[in-house]
């Protein structure tokens, strides 16, 4: 029997720690992340897994659609800022220049103890670290009356795509001096501001094409985001317009009939001649098939991203509980780049440092009247905490906030550059 | 590149004078190279993560100026002005804000390191 040296025994007990660490490369493979969802947090985290790894871990990226169309600035495709196309991106680029292998289909389920992705092709995925950014899915009965049947009569037009082209297209062809209805979700939702940008927008066409008709907003909410601004806005630019109701005032939302385009409320029934109704919402589907929700969204451990459910999962974005920080495009950006170096560390033993997070959301009130708001944040124990943090005021120049809304051109073309090119 | 050059003259503008005749400008100027020219790149690749989402890694710039390949010195006095809200912009007041010494110095030898 040969005896085993010092030496060969601390070399073999390093391979073996390693193996623990990363099970992948004990059988001679490299590590494997998945990542579900190919949005802004899901392209960005799977991009930035495959470029900084330099070929060093084999990344997946499960997405349904072969042409991702942005939820920021699709209001301004709907206010007529943007055309279509322009909010239209495809990863090719992920694919081509870094090697990300790109599969176009839907993830049906989760075997976390197997660490297999299902498909709903039949195919499985196996992982190492999966990455879930799948946003956000409607719960369409919290609004009675409104059901995915009732979407192409009131749209939502909250995931983008055709939804918001259909969501125009009917705001174009109200009758002279019609009623538009617009109906913001409870929070937590995406996208704060969104709902508020979306009737700016609305109003801006109008204006143009149908300046007698009028904005009715029935809004569960007491408050909402960037309020003064938005309000001080509409005053000035849409005079008369635009009518904001809270829920003192309108006293619920009791039901909507799509046949009739009826919104029946204490205060009233309001008759619309266009509507959006977008209803409260939920984490993406297969976080649920996951398990890593408690309720409707999913805990996450501040440093890392880490599911509190399982420590192999990391979710991103809309469908994580990452308060402080809202739920928009832009933390789901920074979340998944804080991620994909806890990752790359975990499975390749490369630097890890602190987590920074920073959010900023620039909304459109007219043309060329842009205003935002941000902050930026650090990992807590429990929470992600605000560092700093900022709002436009009202009192800005014109100049100021022309600077603005091209400031978030910039940003549109920097965000979609970080989590396609 | 319009934009690099408009920025270069701009801040040169503000803070030309501080450059060059506050203190001991040399031996000042002298310690930031030595600093860059010493600092952590890598790190300052992973803060960058936060620059890029505005600041295009393409390089492109519409609305908001490339930093790609943007001198150090003038990255960092950039940077301290915003800090010290000499210069305006919520945002860039905001991300500045929170960024140490080693981090500018750390951002500034990466940017500066990739081609414009």
């Amino acid at each position: 029997m040969t005896s085993i040296s010092r030496r060969g025994f601390s070399g073999l007990l390093g391979a073996s720690a390693l193996g623990l660490a990363m099970p992948s490369l004990a059988f001679g493979a490299l590590p494997r992340v998945v990542v579900i969802g190919g949005g802004a947090g899901g392209a960005t985290a799977a991009r930035y897994i495959a470029k900084d790894s330099k070929g060093a871990i084999d990344v997946t990226l499960v997405e349904a659609s072969k042409r991702y169309y942005t939820c920021f600035y699709s209001n301004l495709y709907l206010g007529g800022f943007r055309k279509y196309g322009s909010i239209g991106h495809n990863y090719y680029g992920m694919a081509v220049n870094n090697g990300v292998n790109v599969v176009h289909e839907w993830a049906s389920s989760v075997d976390k103890s197997g660490k297999m992705v299902k498909l709903a092709s039949g195919g499985v995925l196996g992982y190492d670290k999966l990455v879930l950014a799948p946003g956000i899915s409607l719960k369409y009965d919290s609004v009675p009356g409104y059901s995915p049947a009732a979407q192409s009569r009131m749209p939502h037009a909250w995931t983008s795509g055709t939804q918001v082209q259909l969501l125009r297209n009917q705001v174009l062809n109200m009758r002279k001096g019609g009623t538009f209805v617009m109906v913001p979700p409870p929070n937590p939702y995406r996208c704060p501001p969104g709902p508020y940008e979306r009737v700016s927008m609305i109003a801006h066409l109008l204006q143009e094409r149908n300046p007698t008709a009028k904005i009715i907003i029935l809004d569960p909410k007491e408050k909402f985001s960037k309020q003064g601004l938005f309000m001080a806005g509409w005053e000035k630019h849409y005079p008369g317009m635009i009518d904001w109701l809270d829920p003192d005032t309108h006293g619920g939302l009791k039901s909507v009939n799509p046949e009739t385009m009826e919104f029946l409320t204490d205060l009233d029934t309001f008759k619309a001649d266009a509507a959006c109704v977008v209803p409260a919402q939920r984490a993406g589907t297969i976080a649920n098939a996951a398990g890593v929700l408690d309720g409707d969204w999913a805990p996450i451990v501040p440093a890392t991203m880490a599911s509190k459910a399982d420590p192999n999962i990391y979710v991103l974005g809309d469908a994580s509980v990452a308060s402080s920080m809202p739920k928009s495009g832009f933390s789901a950006n920074s979340q998944a780049k804080v991620a994909a170096n806890a990752i790359r560390g975990e499975l390749t033993g490369s630097r890890v440092y602190p987590a920074r997070f920073a959010n900023t959301c620039w909304s459109l009130v007219a043309a060329n009247d842009g205003i935002k708001v941000g902050a930026n944040y650090k990992a807590g124990s429990e929470k992600i905490d605000v560092v700093d943090k900022f709002v436009s005021q009202g009192d800005e120049s014109a100049a100021v906030r022309k600077t603005t809304y091209e400031e978030s051109i910039g940003w549109y073309d920097g965000i979609t550059s970080d989590m396609f090119s | 590149m319009v934009n690099k050059r408009f920025l270069f003259v701009g801040v040169m503008m503000l803070f030309g004078p501080m450059f060059f005749f506050h203190g001991n400008p040399t031996k000042a100027q002298a310690d930031l190279a030595d600093q860059i020219a010493k600092a952590d790149v890598e790190y300052g690749e992973y803060l960058s993560g936060e620059c890029i989402t505005c600041h295009q890694s393409t390089g492109a710039s519409v609305g908001i100026p490339s930093i790609n390949g943007i001198d150090a010195e003038i990255f960092v006095s950039i940077i301290n002005a915003y800090r010290s809200k000499e210069l305006e912009n919520k945002v860039m007041q905001m991300m500045a804000g929170r960024l140490d010494d080693e981090q500018i110095i750390s951002l500034a030898a990466y940017f500066s390191s990739l081609p414009d």
